[in-house]
This record gives structure tokens, C-alpha cells and sequence, in this order.
């Protein structure tokens, strides 16, 4: 019997040994996350949930880059809900200047980038300056394809020319993107979330959903990726309203609210789909304002950290010897509380 | 047959299955009483006034002129416009760049002895330049930027600024950049010290426009008042309502025609007037054709025009008062011996009595407008409304007949002179249909469609009415012949791409591979459709014979294809279900005609009108003259049904016939139409093989009625069984083939076939 236990200790001591030696304790790394709405202004909780996870960089979006129809003062592709700040960023923290350019404004842009990429940067500069931002890091966002791949390619090598050598330019990564040759940039974010197709009603979760994620994750095209990655992760959620058609269902709207549960009047039709079996009003005064009619069906959407945490060990395995940063998407109070420190933390983690 | 307007795309589901139409369009001609004709300004005048409550002509011109004063006579304007207006900065800085290279006033601004003109140029171009970038949607401000730190610099030069020859216009830009911060004393300042001696001129007065913005902005409401009234900045002046409290005396209670009084009061001949005049007689007769509108729907859905509830009553708000009043100031206006603009006030007068349907009255004051002073603009639109008053009031006299061919004359000069006009203006190339671009087509298509055609029909001369219709409809596209297409990348199996190409408008009917939005959708088509098909033809055959110089004018100028016109005289005759006279026109259509039209496009051609159900088995192979050969089989069997003397033939020949009638007004619609209105009807979803679809087409119900009688006739009429039974078949009355006939070969053929048919067997067997 003693043998036994002999084993069993040393079993334990294994794999206690394993674990520290290859997890960084949560605490003591800096740790990101994004920062996405137009308005900087940070609540209490948020600033005790930015020194309690230690993060130390908030990838902040500034501005959208749209097309502009019609054209304002001559421009055709401009900025669009440029962040407004109403708050300091905290001592100690960085902010990454991240701008979103949508793809029919990547496609207005071709064979002027150059031009573009000097707007962009002076721009950010600008929105700096005034705010008394250091810009170390510029992240471009964009959900380029095949067609809109070598402007954007080429805007981020114009975006290098203004930055000096001590400044990084990074960009996001969508899982469709790992197919492609990397963009002309630094590093990476691989981006988790927004996976699947929210105007689709047969989608089971547009924002994280293991059957559209692990495809990408089956062969070793993440493992041999070669640009440097880090890793977005999906920390919020939100109901798709669909309206019943003919032959389908069809998008109605997202809605904010994803707690469906003191309402009879939604019937649960399948683990996260529910259907009304007569008209719904949530809006608070009654008006009507927010209602869902008989038939409407709501798909709700957040990401457990359960499923959050099976996709990452994927992807930890993939880049396993490489090192990386986890980054939440993104910083909102609301969204947060529904995810415990701890489930946060494992989140953060890196192994 | 307004139906008529709604037909192609919409009939394309039909046969496709549905679910495919065009993102836009396609787009249907206004009703040509919906155009508004009264004009007192240009669509320039209008945009300048619009764009900044000012008319910048004006004060270009002027500013021109003081350049030229201070520099030399033999510069032209037009050169001092270039360099002041146009050029940037860059090429002020390269005055011999290509732009300039052959401009006086560049050459004179070259020469050292003119530094100090060109330094000042420079300067202002800075400063423009500088806010046009800080406008621009990129600028993002901050303390101390590049732009901010610049602009202080200039404003530090334009400060120390210490001579006389640009003294003036240095304090425009100061009070410029003053004004743009908000910094107003300093505006107030600078007038009160220094501008306010130096003499008036037009940069004096735009100074004193941003100094009376100043003062408004302080609350000093009477000094604003004065230095916009001396800077006759009545943008701004409207702004601030200075008509309150000043006219007390006036006679008016609408505060627009108080505005109007002040206006003309201090400046009898602005501009301005006759952009407001436009404004209100235009709303006016906007309502007339809305009220009309809405009177012939029964008083539904009143959302073009205003009302409000009086009692239980839905009343149209047609602001009878105002417009009393504006006639009472239009009349003082027009008696005035300040006012060089008379013929304008009358014009206003004679319209609104127009539009009050008070024709004499109309007329009368047309008469006034016509001799009284007006500039040439304002004398073209009289012109217009008398075109239009004679029109109302004509009868079908040759007196008119040879008035309307003069009056014709000068219209197509003046709709070939606004084309000489612009001939870069996007409106070439564009939708002419239904974009109100061109003034004098504008006036044609409201005259000739909305009152000449209508009354000439109601005479009982269709030809005419036909032709000039045709004219109204179709001489804009010989003017401006290039229309801008757009090629719908999954209509073309051969050419996957979308894209705009501009093509000449012949090309575009002839060989664009997309539909042809335009022949079947205007109204000249709209009227030969609802002609009936001798009158149609008739007019066919005054195109080849012309009989007068007007026909001659008129087929000149429009669109007279002979396989377009053809065609539609041929459907009208089938519609009538003359196959012998239809055989005659289709027989001169091109085969190839009826390849480029949008049912041929659509596949349509395709069914074979002689089956009394359709499905993909039996599509037909050669559609080449598919509408001919339906006419001349439709003939065939009519001969055999009225000479053969063989029973069961003749039975046979009628069922073909009747199914044949049918599908013409039924799926196969478009050998006696073109279009067809699919739709929901009293709650039901109508196809084309829904009789009840056809309800309200009298040429339908007719055919119907003579479809059933044939049935009928056929049935009783056959003496072979077997060939009674293979009719019932076809037709697939299978419980009657059963039932009457079980011991034919047909309805063995049943007993072998599917589970359905095979019940009918069991039943009858």
C-alpha cells in the first residue's frame, strides 16, 4: 500500500511541478484587451477590473475608415465615429491606436494607399497628441479577402514608412485569413470571435462557435503561421432576433439583452434559441419601443468560458513554444460581469 | 392601363420562378402632369442661393472688376477669375505652369513691380487652403497642430500689413479668421478701427457681412441689420426675420409674404425674389396635380398632400390664404416703377390664376406678363406658358393645327439649345425618362402628353395625337443620344461582370444584352397601347406616308423603327384576335426584333402557346418569329374551323384555337400585350394562368368567353371517341376521359401511368 501512495505523491508533485513551471501565474504578467466602443470613459468597475487583471494595454479603437456616399468635402473614403475621450487612460497602461476599415472602403482606396496610409497615421497622431497618448503600437483592423488583399497589403506597408523603427504596426487576423499569405506588418492578433454568420438563423452562435472555429484549428496552417500572433478571445454577448418568412428566417436585429428567462411568453426551443408564442414587449416604459411579435425566434449568443477555454487549449497547442498574449475583446462592465476573475484569469493565462 | 407601367420586371417571375429582380428600376415616366413648369430662376441661381444664402456670381464678378480696376484693363475677367477663383496655391507659386501659362493676369502677377498683388494672393490661398483642409472629414485638431500654428502665423502678416492698395482685403481675411473662432470682438474691433473708413466696395460689404454676423452674435440685433443691409447680404437678413416689427404697416399676415415685401422694399430687383416666386407657385402646383391625385383615389391616402380634420371632414390644406395674398403683392408688385422684374410678377399671376383653373383670368395676365419688362430668361418661360395656356384652351382647329407646328419649331430649338448648353452635363447620358434635367423636354412632355394628346384623342384625330406623342416621348434620346446603362452581371450568362457603359441610344435597343427599360414604358407607348389596333396601324401607315409637313416634322423626330411600331400594331390586332391582320404587320417584324426584346431575353419565347399545360419537356426549340407563327397557325385553324367540314378535324382545330386564346391571355400574355400585372387580388396571389388576373382586360374577357364556347362546341362536336379522348387528355380532364371514354387507348395509357392517374382508372375502370 505504501508503494502506492509513493506513486500517487509522486504523480502529484509531477504535475504540480509541470504546472508552475509552464503557467505564468495570471498576476504577475501584463495582460490586454480591446477597447471598442466611440465614447473613452471608463466606470469603476472597469478600472478595478484593469488593475486587477494587471492590464497594461488597451487596444483602443479610434476611428472606422468608411466609404462615404455621397462624398463629404471631396472625400469618398473617411473617418467614421472617431473615439470621443471623456476620461484619462490610467497611469500605466499603453494604448494601441486601432483603426477598422471596412472592406468596401479598402476596395475606394486602391492605388491610393499611400495617400490613405499618411491620412490614417496623421490622424492617429493627431487624436494622440491631444489626448497625450506615446504611440508604440498601431493596429489595423480589416476583414480583407482575396479581392481587397494586396491594397491592404500595400496600405500597411505605406503605414510603416511614417512610423519610425521603435513604433510596431500590428494587424488583425481572421481565422479565413490564416489560409492566406500574412500581411506586411509586425505581428498579428488572431481574432476568436466573430465566427459565424449572424444574419443566418442555422448559425448556432455567430460569435464563438467551436464547429466554425475548429477547422481552422485542424491542420497546422495556425502552427506555421509566419508572422508572430497573439490571441483575441470573446468576452461578450447578445441575442439575434429573426423574423419568420416564407421559407425562412430572416435577420430582424441584435439586442443587448441575452437573459430571457422570466419571460413565458419565449418558449425554449433548443439550448440557446427561443420562440414567442405571442407578442413580447421589453421595453421597460411599455411603449413598445423593444418588442418581438409572435413567431419572432431569439438565438443568444455569449461564449461560456467553458467553450472559450476548450478553443484555447486548441490553439495554445498550435502555438505551443511560441510566444503569446490572450486579449479579451472587449473592456464593457456589462459584458464583463458575466464571467467570474477566475474564469477571467484562466482566459488570460498562458501556457 | 397604367398597369402597364409596372409589367416587365415584375412579369418575370412568372416564367423564372420568382425571386429575381433588378436591384433598382426599372424606372417609369412620371405622369406628365406632375411636372412643374413654372420657372423664374436658374437652377444656377437656385443651387448658389441654397449653397450659402448668397449669390456668389454677383460678388465674383464685382471682386473681378475691383482687380481689374487696381491692375490693368486689358486683362480680361475671365482671366482674373482664373487665378483669383480657380488656381491653388501650387500654381500660384509656378505661374508658368501650363494652367496659367497663357493667362494675363498670372503674366502681370510675374512681374517684380507686382509683388505686393502677388504676395497677397499667395497669402489668401494659404488661408484657404489651410481652412478647406481643416473642413476636411480627416482634420483632426489639436492645440499647437500644424494648421492652427500656420494660420496664426498668416494672421500675424495680414495684421502687419501696413499699405493701402490691399488694405481692404487683408481685414477680409483677418475678419475671416476672427470669425472662425468665434472671436467677434476682434471682428467689431477691426470694422469700428478700421474698415468702416475705407470706401465701400464689394469686399467692404462682404466685410461688413461677417461684422453684421458679429453684432448678431452680441445681440446688437439693429447694427446687424445695417451693416447686412449695406452689404445687401439678404441671406442674412431673412435670417434674423428683420420683416418683424418693420413693416408694421403691411398689409399681409403670412409671414412668407411679409419676407417678400421687406425683399422688395429695400431691393425690388434681387434675385432672391424670383427664387422664392419659383418656391411658392411651384409648391401650388405641386398640390393642384397631388389634390387631383388624391381626388381620383377616392380621397385614400392623402400622403402628398397636407390636411387636417375639420368635424368629421379631411380637408386638403391648399393655404388658400397665402396664396391670396402672394397674388395681392404679386399684383403691387407688377404696378411698381422700381421694379424692372413686372414681367415676372404677371407670369407668377397668370400661373396661379392657371392653377386656380381660372383660364381667362390665366390668360389675361399671360397677356400682361408678355408686354411687360422682363430679362430674356423670364420672357422664354412666358413663352412656355403661353405654349401651354393655348394648348388648354385649344379646340382641334387647323387654326391651331398651324400654331402648334410653329410653336413645335421653337420648342425643339429650344430642347436642342439646352443640349448645345451642356453637352458634358451628366443629364446626356442619364435616365432621361424620369429625371426632370431638361427645362424645354420638361415642357414638351407636360404639354404635348398632358393636354395636346389627351385633347387631340378626344377629337377623334388618334393619328396626330399618336405622333405627337411619339415626338414628346422619344426626341430627347435624338438630342442626347448616350445613355449610361448598367449591365446586371447575372442577366448575362456570357458576361458574369456588372458595370456602367455609356452607349449611343440606338446601339443600346439594338444590341445591349440587359432589358431595354424604355420602349415599353413611355408614354407614347402608353398611348399607341391603348389605341385600338386600326387606329394603331393607321398611324404605322402615316409614318411611311406622310401627308403633311407637320407629319413630316414629327416623324423626323422620333422614333419611328418600322419593326418597333410594327410589332405593337400586330399585338394590338392579336389582342383583337384579328390573325389575319396581325399576320400581315408581324410578317414585316425582323426575326431578329423580337430576339432583343426583354421577353425574348427573359426566355419567354420559349413556351409553346398550343400547350395546354407547360413544364421544361416541351420547351420549343426554334422561337425565331414566335409571335408571327403563333398569328399565322392562330389564322390557320381559324379558316379550318370555319370551312372544314370534317367533324372531329374541325373539333380538333377548335381546341388548339381555344388553348391557343387562352395562353395569349394567359401564361403566353405577351403575344397580346406587353406586360402583365401579376399581383395580389382580393386576397389572392394572381399568376398569369389565373383567369382572374385578366379581370379588368375587357380583349381578355372576350377571349375567354369564346375560349369556353369552343371547348364546349369541340366536345360535343367530335364522333371519334379516341380522338375525343386524346383531346380530354391533353387537357387533362382525366375524370371525365375515365368516365366517357374508359375503352380508349387514352385512357389505357392512364391505367399505366402514376398512382394519381391510376385512381381515376380504378374508379372508372
Amino acid at each position: 500500500m505504501k508503494k502506492y501512495y509513493l506513486i500517487i505523491c509522486l504523480l502529484i508533485s509531477i504535475a504540480l511541478l509541470s504546472c508552475t513551471a509552464s503557467t505564468t501565474l495570471e498576476s504577475d504578467k501584463e495582460n490586454s484587451i480591446y477597447y471598442w466602443r466611440t465614447t473613452f470613459s471608463l466606470s469603476d468597475k472597469e478600472k478595478e477590473f484593469l488593475k486587477d487583471h494587471n492590464v497594461k494595454t488597451i487596444y483602443m479603437r479610434f476611428f472606422d475608415v468608411d466609404w462615404a456616399y455621397p462624398a463629404k468635402n471631396g472625400e469618398d473614403v473617411t473617418p467614421e465615429a472617431t473615439i470621443r475621450f471623456n476620461d484619462t487612460v490610467p497611469d500605466g497602461i499603453d494604448v494601441v491606436p486601432t483603426v477598422y476599415i471596412t472592406t468596401s472602403a479598402m476596395e475606394k482606396m486602391q492605388t491610393k494607399e499611400a495617400e490613405y496610409a499618411e491620412k490614417i497615421y496623421k490622424r492617429v497622431s493627431a487624436i494622440c497628441k491631444k489626448n497625450n497618448i506615446n504611440i508604440k503600437e498601431i493596429q489595423l483592423d480589416c476583414d480583407w479577402t482575396k479581392g481587397t488583399r494586396q491594397p491592404f497589403f500595400r496600405l500597411c506597408e505605406a503605414m510603416k514608412e511614417y512610423m519610425d523603427s521603435t513604433q510596431t504596426l500590428s494587424s488583425t487576423i481572421r481565422l479565413h485569413q490564416l489560409t492566406q499569405t500574412p500581411p506586411p506588418v509586425d505581428k498579428g492578433v488572431l481574432m476568436v470571435y466573430n465566427t459565424g454568420n449572424l444574419m443566418e438563423m442555422t448559425s448556432d452562435n455567430s460569435i464563438f462557435s467551436r464547429k466554425d472555429i475548429e477547422p481552422y484549428l485542424r491542420d497546422t496552417r495556425l502552427a506555421n503561421y509566419p508572422l508572430a500572433l497573439d490571441v483575441a478571445y470573446p468576452t461578450y454577448g447578445w441575442s439575434v432576433v429573426f423574423h419568420p418568412g416564407e421559407e425562412k428566417y430572416y435577420f430582424y436585429k441584435i439586442s443587448r439583452r441575452t437573459d430571457f428567462s422570466n419571460y413565458p411568453n419565449l418558449t425554449k426551443i433548443a439550448s440557446n434559441l427561443y420562440e414567442a408564442t405571442s407578442d413580447v414587449d421589453f421595453s421597460e416604459d411599455g411603449t413598445g419601443s423593444d418588442k418581438v411579435y409572435k413567431n419572432y425566434r431569439i438565438r443568444v449568443e455569449r461564449p461560456s468560458s467553458k467553450e472559450i477555454l476548450e478553443i484555447k487549449k486548441l490553439i495554445d497547442g498550435q502555438l505551443k513554444g511560441k510566444q503569446h498574449n490572450n486579449i479579451l475583446y472587449h473592456l464593457d462592465e456589462s459584458q464583463l460581469s458575466h464571467y467570474s476573475d477566475n474564469e477571467i484569469s484562466k482566459i488570460y493565462s498562458r501556457n | 392601363m397604367k398597369f402597364l407601367k409596372y409589367i416587365l420586371v415584375i412579369s418575370v417571375l412568372i416564367l423564372m420562378g420568382g425571386g429575381r429582380t433588378d436591384a433598382c428600376g426599372p424606372y417609369y415616366p412620371d405622369d406628365p402632369n406632375y411636372i412643374l413648369m413654372f420657372r423664374s430662376c436658374s437652377p444656377e441661381l437656385e443651387r448658389q442661393w441654397q449653397d450659402g444664402c448668397r449669390f456668389q456670381d454677383y460678388e465674383k464678378e464685382q471682386n473681378c472688376i475691383l482687380w481689374q480696376n487696381i491692375t490693368s484693363p486689358s486683362i480680361p475677367i475671365s482671366d482674373i477669375e482664373k487665378v483669383i477663383y480657380d488656381a491653388r496655391l501650387s500654381d500660384i507659386n509656378d505661374l508658368s505652369s501650363s494652367s496659367l501659362s497663357n493667362n494675363k493676369f498670372a503674366k502681370w502677377l510675374s512681374n517684380p513691380n507686382h509683388r505686393e498683388d502677388l504676395e497677397y494672393i499667395r497669402i489668401a490661398k494659404e488661408i484657404e487652403e489651410i481652412r478647406e483642409y481643416m473642413n476636411n472629414p480627416w482634420y483632426y485638431a489639436y492645440e499647437g497642430d500644424d494648421e492652427h500654428s500656420r494660420l496664426t502665423e498668416l494672421k500675424e502678416i495680414c495684421q502687419d500689413y501696413k499699405g493701402s492698395r490691399h488694405a481692404s482685403r487683408y481685414s477680409l481675411q483677418l475678419i475671416r479668421l476672427h470669425f472662425a473662432v468665434s472671436d467677434y470682438k476682434s471682428c467689431i474691433d477691426l470694422w469700428e478701427n478700421r474698415v468702416s473708413k475705407f470706401p465701400q466696395n464689394i469686399v467692404t460689404d462682404m466685410i461688413a457681412s461677417y461684422v453684421g454676423g458679429a453684432y448678431s452674435r452680441l445681440g446688437n440685433r439693429d447694427k446687424a441689420i445695417e451693416l447686412f443691409t449695406q452689404s445687401q447680404d439678404i441671406g442674412s437678413l431673412i435670417s434674423l426675420k428683420v420683416w418683424n416689427g418693420v413693416e408694421s404697416s403691411s398689409n399681409y399676415t403670412d409671414e412668407r409674404v411679409k419676407e417678400l415685401e421687406y425683399i422688395y422694399n429695400r431691393f425690388p430687383n434681387s434675385p432672391l425674389l424670383s427664387i422664392k416666386l419659383q418656391e411658392y407657385v411651384r409648391n401650388r402646383e405641386s398640390f393642384v396635380y397631388n389634390y387631383e391625385d388624391w381626388k381620383d383615389r377616392g380621397f385614400h391616402d392623402p400622403v402628398l398632400v397636407k390636411t387636417y380634420w375639420k368635424g368629421d371632414s379631411l380637408i386638403a390644406d391648399a393655404e388658400q390664404a397665402f396664396y391670396d395674398e402672394l397674388k395681392r403683392f404679386a399684383q403691387k408688385a407688377s404696378r411698381s416703377n422700381n421694379c424692372h422684374q413686372k414681367g415676372m410678377w404677371n407670369y407668377a399671376l397668370s400661373y396661379l390664376y392657371f392653377l386656380d383653373g381660372d383660364l381667362n383670368k390665366g390668360l389675361s395676365y399671360l397677356n400682361r406678363a408678355e408686354h411687360s419688362e422682363a430679362t430674356p430668361f423670364i420672357k422664354e418661360s412666358i413663352k412656355a406658358l403661353r405654349f401651354l395656356l393655348d394648348a388648354q384652351k385649344a379646340s382641334n382647329s387647323g387654326v391651331y393645327l398651324s400654331k402648334l407646328q410653329r410653336d413645335l419649331r421653337w420648342l425643339d430649338e429650344q430642347m436642342e439649345n439646352d443640349v448645345k448648353l451642356n453637352p458634358e452635363n451628366d443629364w446626356q447620358y442619364n435616365n432621361k425618362l424620369n429625371w426632370r434635367v431638361c427645362y424645354w423636354q420638361d415642357v414638351a412632355r407636360k404639354v404635348l402628353l398632358g393636354v395636346v394628346c389627351p385633347k387631340m384623342k378626344q377629337d377623334g384625330n388618334h393619328t396626330l395625337a399618336i405622333q405627337v406623342a411619339n415626338y414628346a416621348s422619344n426626341r430627347i434620346y435624338q438630342l442626347a443620344p448616350l445613355f449610361k446603362a448598367y449591365h446586371y452581371g447575372y442577366d448575362d450568362p456570357d458576361d458574369k461582370d456588372s458595370y456602367d457603359v455609356i452607349l449611343p441610344f440606338d446601339e443600346y435597343r439594338k444590341s445591349w444584352s440587359g432589358r431595354n427599360y424604355f420602349d415599353y414604358q413611355n408614354q407614347f407607348f402608353e398611348f399607341v397601347y391603348n389605341s385600338n389596333a386600326d387606329e394603331a396601324a393607321k398611324y404605322a401607315q402615316r409614318i411611311k406616308n406622310p401627308v403633311s409637313e407637320l407629319d413630316k416634322f414629327l416623324n423626323e423626330r422620333s422614333y419611328v423603327d418600322t419593326d418597333y411600331i410594327y410589332d405593337i400594331v400586330g399585338t394590338l390586332y392579336m389582342r383583337e384576335m384579328n390573325y389575319e391582320k396581325a399576320t400581315d404587320w408581324l410578317s414585316k417584324v425582323s426575326s431578329d426584333y423580337q430576339q432583343r426584346m426583354n421577353i425574348a431575353k427573359e426566355g419567354y419565347f420559349k413556351l409553346d402557346p398550343f400547350r395546354y399545360q407547360f413544364d421544361k419537356k416541351h420547351f420549343i426549340s426554334d422561337s425565331n418569329d414566335y409571335k408571327l407563327r403563333f398569328a399565322q397557325e392562330m389564322a390557320r385553324l381559324d379558316k379550318m374551323i370555319n370551312s372544314d367540314a370534317e367533324l372531329n378535324r374541325k373539333a380538333e382545330s377548335k381546341i388548339r384555337y381555344a388553348i391557343g386564346l387562352r395562353n395569349s391571355f394567359g401564361k403566353c400574355w405577351y403575344l397580346t400585350a406587353y406586360g402583365y400585372n401579376m399581383g395580389w387580388r382580393c386576397g389572392k396571389w394572381h399568376t398569369s394562368s389565373d383567369r382572374e388576373g385578366f379581370k379588368d382586360n375587357s380583349y381578355a374577357q372576350r377571349a375567354f368567353k369564346k375560349v369556353d364556347a369552343l371547348m364546349e362546341e369541340a366536345i360535343s362536336e367530335f364522333t371519334d371517341s379516341e380522338k375525343a379522348a386524346q383531346a380530354q387528355l391533353e387537357m387533362l380532364n382525366y375524370a371525365t376521359l375515365m368516365k366517357q371514354y374508359p375503352n380508349t387507348k387514352a385512357a389505357a395509357h392512364i391505367r399505366t401511368r402514376c398512382d394519381n392517374l391510376y385512381d381515376y382508372s380504378l374508379q372508372y375502370r
